[in-house]
C-alpha cells in the first residue's frame, strides 16, 4: 500500500487529498446517510412506541455521523488515492448478466446461458470464439442438467417451450 | 441432552447415507475452491444456497460446512506448493510451507498440515460439543436488552478483530443496517425505502445481495490481476515425515489447535487471524527463530492447525446466540433463513438433529479431508492449471441461474447487479464487504430487540446500563473501541494483520 503513496506525487496536494478513497468513501457514506433520513417520510414515534421511521433515524443518522468522520480523518491523515477501476471488465460483467435478466424469461435457460457467456467472455480471454461457443454450451447443457432435471426447478428452457 | 449422548445422537444423523453424501460433497467442493485461487469459500457458498433451498436443513447446513473447513485444507495445498495462498487463512503458510517444497520437503508440509489440521478438527468438534450446551443455557436466560447488546458488541468486536480501517467498517456496518430497513416494517406493515417497485416489499433479497458482493464483485477485482498461468509447482517427494520433523510439529499443532480453537470463537478474527496469531506464537517462543520463513516446519504445524481449529469453533456463536460473526456465518443464517429456522440459543432443543449433526459431522468431514486430501493430492495440484478465463464464465452463470431460480423473478438477477457493482466500487474505496452482509443480516433482529427492550422499559435507555449481562456486553464493546485510539493497540493489530 505505501507504494501507491509515491503515484500521488504529481497531483496537485489538494486534490491528492479529496480524491483519496478514505475522503471518497467518508462523502458517499454521509451522502447515503442524508439521503435517508431526507427520504424518511415514515412516523417516527417515541422510544417507548418507537414508529416505522424510528430505526432508520437512527440507522442514517449514525450513517451520516461515520461519513462525517471518515472524511475528516481522511482529510487529516492523508491516505493512498483510489486505484484504477477495470471499467471495461466490470461492463462487460454487468452486461453479460443484464442480457441474462432480460432473455431468460422470453428466450429461456439455453440461449440466456449462452449469449450470458459470450458477453463475460469479452472481460477475459477465453479464446477464439469456437473455443468460447464450446465453454457456453457446455455450460448451458451443466446448468440445464444441475437446476432442472437434478433440482427440479421449473423455468423456461427452450424459446419454444413454455 | 449430556455432550456424550448429543453426540452419539449427533453422529446418528451425520451418519446417515444422505449426510454423509452432502458433507462428501461438501468438503470436495471446499477442498477444490481452496485449491483454486480466486474462488474463496464465501463465494461458493453463496453461489451454492439457491441450491440448498430443496434440501433438507440438516444436509444444507452440513454441506455449506464442509465448504468451509474443507476450503482450509485445501488452501494450504496451493500455498505451499505454489506460493500462492487459496484462501487468506493460508498466507502466513505460504512462508515456510513455500520453503520448505523448495527444499524438497513438500510432501512433509503437506502431511503436516493435513495432520495438524485433523487434530485441530477433531478438538475443535470436541470442543463445540463442550461449549455448545454451555453458551446455550446462558444464552437462554437473555431478554431483548442482551440480546440487543449482545449484537451491538458482535458487530463491534466483528470490525475490530478483523483487518482494515475501524471507521470505514463501522460506517459500513450502517449500510447494512440501511439495506436490511427495506421492504415491509413488520409492526406497523408500512412500506419503507421500496420507492414503490413491489418485488422490494418483501426487503432486498439475502442471496442477490452476497452472489453480487461476493461473488460477481470479486470475479471482475480478479479479472484485474488474473495471470495464474504461470504457476510452477515443485515437485512432492515422501508424503510423510521424519521422527525429526514429528517432534518438531506436534507442539506446535497442539498450541496452534488451542489458539485456534480459543480465537475462533471471538468474532470477526476466525481462521484468517488465528493463523496469523499461531505464525506469531510459534516464532516467538522457537529457540532459533531465524529459522522462520526458511522452511520452519512448525510455521506450518502451527498456522494449518490454528486455521481449522477457527474455521469451526466459529460456528459457536451462531450456533449458540445466533450471532453471524463473519461472512461465513452470515451465509450460514441466511441458508437458515430459507430453511425457516431462526438461528438461536432455541435451535439446540428444537432441532437437535441439525445441531449435534453438524457438530459430529464436522468430525466425519474431516477424516473425508484426510483422505480426500494427502493420497489425490497430486489431482488438486492438476487442477491449478485450470485457467481463471474458464473458470469466471462458470461463476457468473451459476451466480445468474441460482439467483433466478429462487423466485424466477428477473428482478433478482438485477440486484444481483447492482451490489456487484456497489461491492466492486466498495473495494476500490478499500471498505470490506463483510461489515456490511453482517449489519445487513442482523438489522431486523436488531430493530425488533430494541424495540422491545425499550418498549419493556418504557423509552428509558438506561435499561440496558441497568441489566448487568447488558452492561457487561456493552462495556467490552466500548473497551474494543477505545482500544483502537490507543496507539499500542493499533499497532499490534497493523503489525498481526500485515505479517
Amino acid at each position: 500500500m505505501s507504494a501507491d503513496v509515491s503515484e500521488a506525487g504529481p497531483l496537485d496536494p489538494l486534490r491528492a487529498r479529496l480524491l483519496s478513497r478514505d475522503v471518497l468513501a467518508g462523502i458517499l457514506f454521509l451522502t447515503l446517510g442524508l439521503a435517508g433520513l431526507w427520504l424518511n417520510e415514515y412516523r417516527i414515534g417515541m422510544a417507548a412506541r418507537m414508529g416505522p421511521g424510528y430505526m432508520p433515524m437512527l440507522v442514517f443518522g449514525a450513517l451520516a455521523a461515520m461519513g462525517g468522520v471518515v472524511t475528516l480523518i481522511g482529510l487529516v491523515r492523508p491516505g493512498p488515492p483510489v486505484e484504477a477501476m477495470a471499467v471495461a471488465a466490470t461492463i462487460w460483467i454487468l452486461a453479460s448478466l443484464a442480457v441474462f435478466a432480460l432473455t431468460i424469461e422470453r428466450l429461456g435457460l439455453m440461449v440466456a446461458t449462452v449469449l450470458l457467456v459470450g458477453v463475460a467472455s469479452l472481460a477475459g480471454h477465453v479464446g477464439q470464439p469456437l473455443r468460447i461457443l464450446a465453454l457456453a454450451v457446455g455450460l448451458a447443457l451443466f446448468s440445464l442438467a444441475v437446476f432442472v432435471w437434478g433440482l427440479g426447478v421449473t423455468m423456461k428452457v427452450w424459446p419454444w417451450t413454455f | 441432552m449430556d455432550i456424550l449422548s448429543g453426540l452419539w445422537f449427533g453422529l446418528g444423523v451425520a451418519l446417515q447415507p444422505t449426510n454423509i453424501g452432502f458433507c462428501f460433497i461438501g468438503s470436495l467442493l471446499g477442498t477444490l475452491i481452496g485449491v483454486l485461487p480466486g474462488v474463496g469459500p464465501v463465494a461458493t457458498i453463496a453461489l451454492l444456497l439457491p441450491i440448498t433451498f430443496g434440501l433438507p436443513a440438516t444436509s444444507a447446513i452440513i454441506m455449506l460446512a464442509g465448504i468451509f473447513y474443507g476450503a482450509q485444507y485445501g488452501g494450504s495445498t496451493t500455498a505451499i506448493l505454489i506460493k500462492l495462498p487459496g484462501e487468506t487463512s493460508s498466507v502466513v503458510t505460504t512462508l515456510d510451507g513455500y520453503a520448505m517444497a523448495q527444499q524438497g520437503r513438500g510432501g512433509a508440509a503437506l502431511a503436516t498440515a493435513a495432520l495438524g489440521s485433523f487434530f485441530a478438527g477433531t478438538v475443535a468438534t470436541l470442543f463445540i460439543a463442550v461449549a455448545g450446551p454451555l453458551l446455550t443455557s446462558i444464552a437462554l436466560s437473555f431478554s431483548s436488552a442482551e440480546y440487543f447488546a449482545l449484537m451491538v458488541l458482535g458487530l463491534i468486536a466483528s470490525v475490530v478483530l478483523a483487518h482494515g480501517s475501524v471507521p470505514k467498517a463501522i460506517a459500513m456496518i450502517f449500510v447494512g443496517l440501511a439495506i436490511g430497513l427495506v421492504g415491509t416494517d413488520v409492526n406497523s406493515g408500512e412500506l419503507r425505502y421500496a420507492f414503490d417497485i413491489q418485488e422490494l416489499s418483501d426487503g432486498v433479497g439475502f442471496v442477490p445481495v452476497v452472489l453480487g458482493l461476493f461473488g460477481v464483485s470479486e470475479v471482475i477485482r480478479n479479472l484485474e490481476t488474473a495471470d495464474w498461468r504461470t504457476a510452477r509447482i515443485s515437485p512432492i517427494t515422501r508424503l510423510w515425515l521424519t521422527r525429526e520433523d514429528f517432534r518438531q510439529a506436534a507442539p506446535a499443532a497442539l498450541r496452534g489447535t488451542m489458539l485456534g480453537s480459543f480465537l475462533g470463537v471471538l468474532p470477526g478474527g476466525g481462521a484468517a487471524l488465528a493463523s496469523f496469531a499461531s505464525y506469531g506464537l510459534e516464532k516467538k517462543l522457537a529457540r532459533d527463530p531465524s529459522r522462520f520463513g526458511k522452511g520452519a516446519i512448525e510455521g506450518v504445524a502451527g498456522p494449518e492447525s490454528a486455521n481449522n481449529a477457527a474455521a469451526q469453533t466459529s460456528f459457536i456463536p451462531l450456533l449458540t446466540l445466533g450471532l453471524p460473526t463473519n461472512a461465513v456465518m452470515a451465509l450460514m443464517v441466511g441458508a437458515l433463513i430459507i430453511q425457516g429456522i431462526q438461528p438461536g440459543p432455541l435451535m439446540m432443543e428444537r432441532q437437535p438433529d441439525l445441531f449435534w449433526g453438524l457438530v459430529a459431522s464436522m468430525w466425519v468431514g474431516n477424516i473425508m479431508l484426510l483422505v480426500i486430501n494427502l493420497p489425490l493430492v497430486g489431482i488438486w495440484v492438476r487442477l491449478l492449471k485450470v485457467p481463471y478465463d474458464l473458470l469466471y464464465p462458470a461463476i457468473l452463470v451459476f451466480s445468474a441461474i441460482g439467483v433466478f431460480s429462487l423466485n424466477n423473478s428477473a428482478f433478482d438477477v438485477y440486484v444481483t447487479i447492482v451490489f456487484a457493482l456497489v461491492g466492486y466500487l466498495l473495494i476500490k474505496l478499500d471498505c470490506e464487504p463483510v461489515p456490511l452482509v453482517l449489519g445487513f443480516v442482523l438489522g431486523p433482529l436488531m430493530e425488533e430487540h430494541l424495540r422491545r427492550a425499550m418498549l419493556l422499559s418504557r423509552g428509558d435507555p438506561l435499561v440496558f446500563v441497568n441489566r448487568p449481562i447488558s452492561l457487561g456486553l456493552l462495556a467490552v464493546a466500548a473497551v474494543l473501541l477505545l482500544a483502537i485510539v490507543l496507539p499500542a493497540f493499533r499497532n499490534r493489530r497493523r503489525e498481526m494483520f500485515q505479517e
